[in-house]
């Protein structure tokens, strides 16, 4: 049987949780509203499953993440969060937790979490504030290039060889070249010379 | 006569500042959240309430956020750095690239303040430098911790607007954000753009 705990310090949320994690068919053995304890509980009970607020009294969900790293205990974390931040995410994700969730979207989105990290493997919120570049027009291939190939190809059309590309925007020559080769490659131009300086004149305005 | 100690009561107000963010973001505002959510399980999915309750929990989250970096001490200053630029590049056509080699021998207070430092050298840069690019370093040397943000903006140009009194943005309030570190600015022009360095000794260890 699959065990799981959840640390909030929210008694209502704490609640909520338990139950919705009940109603799914699955038995929760520990619940907390305490970091602390939630550590003490993983490490002595070993649940499959801990489901944890990050910010907590005691110690917090990220530096629990990091105490269990280190005791290489092998409870897949998941994390139930009012924090919709890219940089907390990052981190969580660098700590190894297994799942990401807002408290928010519980009902919509903890159940295929739940199934996603029990079957081995990860979830993030489809709803994480995720900073995504602003969309262009449609058809136009220079829509799949990130910002900083956006940058270098707009540079190329103004005819600027690399090492002059490469130290208006304080990076090495090299690093130029490796989004010249993406470029290409994306855009899928002949390998041919100046294939690259063509298209630019030709397609950025 | 008593004779205020500027730099002293600057570094205090600074902290009592920062400390009141923090409560406001961490205490106030995410209690508030916590409440909300707990109105929304009472609520009937993907009514007109439903959406009005997750509209106000994302407007909070952004007024939590800009008053300080979420989580900041647990996320660490690499990655709320990185994180912060990422939509200023596209929102202002700045190329930024970063080089973080720091080994967090400072303290978290100290690291905010480098933060902050980083954050209002570049609302300088995007409202007044007419920069393509800025390169922002903080490295680890032996006894400091080096910071930089070099752009390629034209060079008298820059200097005298960073050297402006009372520009909010501008040099005194990242030489005054500095001293409360204990850390010395220095500005640098060549041809190829301006260096803002900022250098915080790291403390001896006790």
């Amino acid at each position: 049987m699959t065990t799981f705990l959840i640390a909030d310090d929210h008694p209502f949320i704490l609640i909520g949780t338990k139950t919705f994690v009940e109603s799914l068919g699955y038995h929760v053995s520990e619940t907390c509203t305490n970091g602390l304890t939630a550590l003490n509980l993983i490490l002595s009970k070993k649940p499959d499953i801990a489901i944890l607020d990050i910010s907590m009294p005691g110690i917090s969900g990220l530096e629990l993440l990091e105490r269990l790293r280190k005791e290489q205990v092998t409870t897949k974390v998941i994390l139930l969060t009012m924090h919709n931040e890219m940089s907390v995410f990052i981190k969580a994700k660098e700590l190894g937790a297994k799942g990401y969730v807002l408290k928010e979207n519980t009902t919509e989105e903890l159940s295929d979490c739940i199934q996603q990290v029990l079957s081995g493997k990860t979830y993030v919120s489809s709803r994480l504030n995720a900073y995504t570049s602003p969309e262009g027009e449609e058809n136009n291939p220079g829509d799949t290039l990130t910002f900083a190939e956006r940058k270098i190809i707009k540079m190329i059309a103004e005819q600027r060889p690399s090492a002059e590309i490469a130290e208006m925007l304080f990076i090495s020559e090299r690093t130029v070249e490796v989004h010249r080769r993406n470029i290409i490659r994306k855009l899928q131009l002949p390998k041919e010379k100046n294939a690259l300086l063509i298209w630019a004149l030709k397609n950025i305005k | 006569m008593y004779e205020a100690n500027t730099d002293l009561l600057f570094e205090q107000f600074i902290k009592q500042l920062e400390d009141e963010k923090k409560y406001i973001s961490c205490e106030v505002l995410e209690h508030i959240n916590h409440e909300l959510v707990s109105l929304k399980k009472n609520t009937q999915e993907n009514t007109d309430t439903d959406r009005k309750i997750d509209s106000i929990i994302g407007q909070i989250r952004k007024v939590s956020s800009e008053l300080r970096p979420v989580l900041f001490e647990e996320v660490g200053l690499k990655i709320s750095i990185e994180q912060f630029i990422q939509p200023l590049q596209d929102k202002h056509d700045l190329f930024i690239t970063t080089d973080i080699r720091y080994k967090k021998e400072l303290g978290k207070d100290h690291e905010l303040q480098i933060y902050r430092i980083i954050q209002a050298a570049l609302w300088d840069i995007i409202s007044r430098a007419k920069a393509k690019a800025v390169k922002i370093s903080v490295v680890s040397q032996p006894g400091e911790v080096l910071v930089t943000l070099k752009d390629n903006s034209f060079r008298f140009e820059r200097e005298n607007e960073l050297r402006k009194a009372y520009n909010p943005g501008g040099l005194s309030v990242i030489i005054a954000r500095s001293k409360a570190i204990g850390g010395k600015t220095m500005i640098q022009s060549g041809n190829d753009g301006t260096s803002l360095m900022i250098s915080i000794p790291i403390p001896l260890k006790k």
